[in-house]
C-alpha cells in the first residue's frame, strides 16, 4: 500500500528518468554533509544534490529554476538515511510543479519543514540508537579478539543504512506527500520500534556484561577466621556484581541527577577508580 | 625523524578525510580500520584492533542529534592509538587519554560548521546570479579546502609534538604509577558510559529488564557477540510480533518528543 502511487500524481509521466532519481539520491546521501553549517544545516547540501534534477526540470524556465533553487536552499535538517523519504517526496513535488501541476512553492517548503522533525525523530532513534549500536556491538566482539572480520563493520553498516535510505527515497518519490504521512502513521512502525528496542537492550546488556570490567582484589584479614576476598564474595552474590553496580549507579545518576552529563559521569568513575586504587580495594 | 613526519602527516590527512563526511570519509571514520592500519604500521594489527574497539565502545551512544557532535571519536582514536603504541599503554589507559582529545575534536567540528555559514551566504549570492558552478564550488570545493587547513595543521602539530624526541613517552612516564593503574581500571568502566547513553536514548524504560537478561546471560554463559546477536534478534522478533496491539501503540511517537 505504501508503494501505490497517489492516484492524481500517478497519471502523469515523469520528466526525470530512473537514473536521474538514483543519482540524485547518491548525491544527497553522500555529499549533503560537506557544506553543513551551524545556522543553515544541510540546506546547501540538499540544493547541490538536487540541482542537476532541477536544471533538467526547468530547462527553459530561468525564473522557475531560480525560485526552485531558493526553495531547496532553505534550512533543512533531518536524519540522513530514513529521512531521505522527505527529500524524495520533495523531488516528486518539484517534478509535478515543473510539469504544470497546481502546487505553490510554499507548499513544498512547508512540507519539508513540517516533515523533517518527525522523520528525524524516527530516523535518529532507529539508526542512531538501534541499527548502528547493534551493528557496532556485533563487530566489536570480532575486533576485541583481534579478528580482521571487524573490518567488515563499515561496509555492512553502509549497505544496511543506504539500502534502507534508498527504499525510503523511492517510497517518498513514488508516493509523494501521502507516503510520508503513511509511514508516520503506520501501526507497523510501533512494532518495529519496540522490537528494535528489545534487541537493542539485549545487545547493550551483553556488551556491558562482556566489556565493563571492575574487579575487587582487596582482601581483609580477620585473624583466626582466615581472610575475606571481596571478589569471591561479590561473585557469590551475582556474577559481574561490581560492573552492574557502576552501571545501575550511573543510570540513576544520569536519570535523576541535576545537570548530569556523560562527562561528569566519567569524572565520577575516575574518582572511584583513583580512591579504590589508593585504598587497595581494586 | 622521517618516521615522525610520515606518521604525523598520515594522521593529519586521515583526520581531514574522516571529517569531510563523504563515502570515503565514512571508511576513515571507522575506528576498527583506523586501529588495524595504525597497528600494521607498528607491526601489531591485533593490538591495534583491540585499541580501536576499546575506544569505539566508549563512544557507542554518541549520536550527532541535530548534527551536534558531543564528542569526536575520530580525533580520540587517531591521537590515542599511536600514542598507545609509542608509550606501550594498555587499552584502558589509551581510552582514558582519548577522552580529552574527543572533546577537542568537537570544538573543531563546531568551528567548521560556523565557517561553513560563509559558504552558504555565498551560495545565496550565486543563486541571485544564476551561477551554477559557483554553487557547486561553495557546496563542495570550498568547505573541503577550508577543512584541510582547519583540521590537518593543528592535528599535524599535536602529533608532531607528541611523537618527536620521545615526548609522548616522557609525558606518560611522568604520570605516577598509582594514577596509571587507576586509568587502566577506568578504561574498564568507561564503556559503561557509552552503553548507558545508548540505553537511555532507546528511551523505553519498560524494556530495561531485557538489559539485565543480556548482562547476566553473557556473564554466565560465555559466547561470541554475534551468536548472542542472532539469539537476541529471534527473541525480539517473537516478542514484538506477539505483543498486543494496545501495548505497542504510540511507541514511536514517544520518541519524537524526546
Amino acid at each position: 500500500m505504501f508503494f501505490a502511487k497517489n492516484a492524481a500524481e500517478g497519471q502523469q509521466d515523469h520528466i526525470l528518468s530512473w537514473s536521474d532519481v538514483f543519482i540524485c539520491f547518491l548525491r544527497i546521501t553522500y555529499l549533503e554533509r560537506i557544506p553543513q553549517s551551524l545556522e543553515y544545516f544541510y540546506g546547501l547540501g540538499e540544493l547541490a544534490g538536487i540541482l542537476p534534477c532541477l536544471q533538467k526540470l526547468y530547462k527553459d524556465d530561468e525564473e522557475g529554476l531560480k525560485e526552485a533553487m531558493i526553495r531547496e536552499n532553505e534550512v533543512f535538517i533531518t536524519e540522513g538515511n530514513l529521512g531521505s523519504i522527505v527529500m524524495g517526496a520533495a523531488l516528486a513535488m518539484e517534478e509535478q510543479k515543473a510539469m504544470g501541476a497546481d502546487i505553490d512553492g510554499s507548499v513544498i517548503t512547508n512540507f519539508k519543514v513540517s516533515m523533517m522533525g518527525p522523520m528525524a525523530g524516527i530516523g535518529d532513534t532507529m539508526v542512531g540508537y538501534v541499527i548502528v549500536p547493534i551493528n557496532t556491538s556485533i563487530f566489536l566482539g570480532f575486533a576485541m579478539e583481534g579478528s580482521l572480520v571487524a573490518l567488515l563493520y563499515m561496509p555492512v553498516g553502509e549497505l544496511i543504512l543506504h539500502g534502507l535510505g534508498y527504499v525510503m527515497w523511492r517510497l517518498g518519490y513514488d508516493g509523494g506527500r501521502i507516503a510520508v504521512l503513511n509511514v508516520l502513521q503506520g501501526a507497523w512502525l510501533d512494532r518495529i520500534v519496540v522490537g528494535a528496542g528489545i534487541m537493542g537492550m539485549l545487545m547493550m546488556g551483553a556488551l556491558a556484561g562482556q566489556y565493563v570490567t571492575l574487579e575487587a582484589t582487596g582482601v581483609i584479614n580477620i585473624g583466626a577466621m582466615g581472610t575475606i576476598e571481596f571478589s569471591e564474595m561479590f561473585n557469590q552474590i551475582l556474577p559481574g556484581f561490581l560492573p552492574l553496580c557502576i552501571l545501575v549507579g550511573g543510570y540513576f545518576y544520569l536519570e535523576k541527577g541535576k545537570k548530569a552529563t556523560n562527562l561528569k559521569l566519567m569524572g565520577i568513575y575516575l574518582v572511584i577508580c583513583v580512591v579504590g586504587t589508593l585504598i587497595h580495594f581494586f | 625523524m622521517g618516521h615522525v613526519i610520515f606518521l604525523s602527516t598520515l594522521i593529519a590527512l586521515w583526520y581531514w578525510l574522516a571529517s569531510i563526511d563523504t563515502p570515503g570519509g565514512w571508511m576513515f571514520q571507522d575506528l576498527f580500520i583506523m586501529g588495524a592500519v595504525i597497528g600494521a604500521m607498528y607491526g601489531d594489527v591485533k593490538q591495534g584492533l583491540i585499541l580501536g574497539a576499546t575506544i569505539q565502545m566508549a563512544y557507542l551512544g554518541v549520536v550527532a542529534v541535530g548534527s551536534n557532535l558531543p564528542s569526536d571519536k575520530k580525533m580520540a582514536g587517531l591521537i590515542a592509538i599511536p600514542l598507545a603504541f609509542e608509550a606501550g599503554l594498555d587499552p584502558g589507559q589509551a581510552l582514558a587519554i582519548a577522552v580529552p582529545f574527543g572533546l577537542l575534536g568537537a570544538v573543531f567540528n563546531n568551528a567548521k560548521r560556523t565557517i561553513n555559514g560563509v559558504f552558504y551566504r555565498n551560495s545565496e549570492l550565486a543563486i541571485e546570479d544564476m551561477d551554477i558552478n559557483r554553487i557547486y564550488r561553495n557546496a563542495y570545493l570550498y568547505p573541503m579546502i577550508m577543512e584541510f587547513f582547519l583540521y590537518s595543521i593543528p592535528v599535524f602539530a599535536i602529533m608532531f609534538v607528541f611523537l618527536s624526541g620521545g615526548n609522548a613517552v616522557a609525558i606518560i612516564d611522568a604520570i605516577p604509577e598509582w594514577l596509571m593503574n587507576s586509568l587502566s581500571l577506568l578504561g574498564g568502566t568507561l564503556p559503561a558510559v557509552g552503553i548507558l547513553a545508548c540505553v537511555r536514548l532507546l528511551g523505553q524504560k519498560k524494556l530495561l529488564p531485557y538489559f539485565f537478561i543480556g548482562f547476566l546471560v553473557v556473564a554466565v554463559i560465555p559466547m561470541g557477540t554475534f551468536t548472542f546477536a542472532v539469539i537476541a534478534a529471534c527473541i525480539a522478533i517473537i516478542i514484538a510480533i506477539s505483543m498486543p496491539e494496545e501495548s505497542v501503540t504510540g511507541a514511536h511517537n514517544v520518541k519524537e518528543q524526546s
